[in-house]
C-alpha cells in the first residue's frame, strides 16, 4: 500500500510522466514499463522495470 | 548512474547495509545537527533524502523539520533497513527506490532536498545537480554534505586510493570550488558552508565494509608505504605497523535553486 501523498508526486523516472498504480506495479503506460513494487516500496529503477503492454 | 557503478553500490551497500544503522559517523553527530538546523530555518513542508542509505538524514528531518519526508536509495535493502529504522523511531518518512540521476518525482515537488555522505558515490554528479535542481520548488533548497575533496593533487589521489581499496563503489570526493562550479552548473547559488571534522577510527571504518584480512593488511601497507605528507593531510594516526585512524573533513552546502 503505497501513500497517497507519495502517489501524488511519483512520475516515471523515464519519461516523467503519469503513472497507473496497481496493487503489485506502477505501470507507465508512455514507456510501457512496469516498475515494481516490492515489500510495499515503489521500485522506481528503470532497469528493474518489465516491459508491459496494454494486455498484459 | 552508468550501469556498472549502480551495481558496485548496490552489490556494496546490498551486503552492509545494516552495518550503517549502528555507524556512529553516520547516525548522527555535529554535522547532521548542522544540516537539521539549517532545515528547520527554511521550514520547509516537504522533503526528499537523495541516497538515504540507512535514513538517519530522513529520520533526523522527519522528528525535527518536516512531517513529510520521502527517502530514495538505489539498493533496495538499504532501504528496507531505513524503514525499520524509521518505524522503530516513529518517524513519518516514506520510501521510493530510485537513482539520483534518473529521480522519479515530478517537477518542483519539494521545499527541501538533503543529501548526506553520498554524492562521493555518485557516477555522474553534474546529471545527479540536474535532478535535484528540476525536482525542488523555485527557491528551494539543497542540504548537502559530502567528504571534502583535497586540492592537492598527490594528497587527493591518495585517499582515493585509500577509499576506492575500502570501498569499490567510492568514486571520489570533491573540493569546495568543484562543489561550487558544479552547482552554479546545475542552476543553484550557494548560501551558505561549513566544515566539520570526522575522525575514523580504523578498525571501525575498514571493518563497516567488510575486507578480507588480505585486503586489509595491504590497505594498511599502502597507507604506510604512502608520502609523509598524504597521510600528514588527513592526519592518519600511526601506531607501529598498525593504522589507528585519519579524520575527514565534511563539507556542508547549503544552496538554493535560482
Amino acid at each position: 500500500m503505497i501513500d497517497e501523498e507519495l502517489k501524488a508526486i511519483l512520475v516515471c523516472p523515464a519519461c516523467k510522466g503519469d503513472l497507473l498504480f496497481e496493487e503489485t506495479r506502477i505501470i507507465c503506460t508512455a514507456c510501457r514499463k512496469a516498475y515494481p513494487i516490492r515489500d510495499g516500496i515503489p521500485v522506481m529503477l528503470i532497469n528493474e522495470a518489465e516491459p508491459w503492454s496494454p494486455t498484459t | 548512474m552508468s550501469e556498472e557503478q549502480a551495481r558496485r553500490v548496490q552489490a556494496q551497500f546490498g551486503a552492509t547495509a545494516a552495518a550503517y544503522v549502528t555507524s556512529a559517523g553516520h547516525a548522527g553527530g555535529e554535522d547532521l545537527d548542522r544540516l537539521v538546523a539549517w532545515g528547520k530555518a527554511l521550514g520547509p513542508r516537504r522533503i526528499l533524502d537523495v541516497a538515504t542509505g540507512a535514513g538517519h538524514t530522513a529520520i533526523a528531518f522527519a522528528l525535527g523539520v518536516a512531517r513529510s519526508v520521502v527517502a530514495c536509495d538505489l539498493t533496495e535493502p538499504m532501504l528496507r533497513t531505513a524503514r525499520d529504522l524509521a518505524a522503530s523511531r516513529g518517524a513519518p518518512v516514506t520510501f521510493a527506490a530510485g537513482a539520483v540521476e534518473k529521480l522519479p518525482f515530478r517537477d518542483g515537488a519539494f521545499d527541501v532536498v538533503t543529501c548526506r555522505i553520498a554524492p562521493h558515490h555518485f557516477s555522474d554528479v553534474p546529471a545527479a545537480l540536474r535532478e535535484i535542481a528540476r525536482v525542488l520548488r523555485a527557491s528551494g533548497s539543497f542540504l548537502l554534505q559530502d567528504i571534502l575533496g583535497h586540492d592537492d593533487p598527490e594528497c587527493a589521489a591518495f585517499v582515493t586510493e585509500v577509499e576506492r581499496r575500502r570501498d569499490p563503489s567510492h568514486v571520489r570526493a570533491y573540493p569546495a570550488a568543484e562543489w561550487d562550479s558544479m552547482l552554479r552548473a546545475a542552476g543553484f547559488v550557494v548560501k551558505d558552508e561549513g566544515l566539520v571534522s570526522k575522525i575514523r577510527m580504523w578498525d571501525d571504518w575498514t571493518g563497516r565494509m567488510r575486507m578480507s584480512p588480505e585486503a586489509r593488511r595491504e590497505l594498511d601497507a599502502f597507507v604506510r608505504a604512502a608520502p609523509a605528507r598524504c597521510r600528514a593531510a588527513f592526519d592518519f594516526k600511526l601506531a607501529g605497523d598498525r593504522v589507528e585512524s585519519f579524520t575527514d573533513r565534511m563539507l556542508l552546502i547549503r544552496a538554493d535553486k535560482r
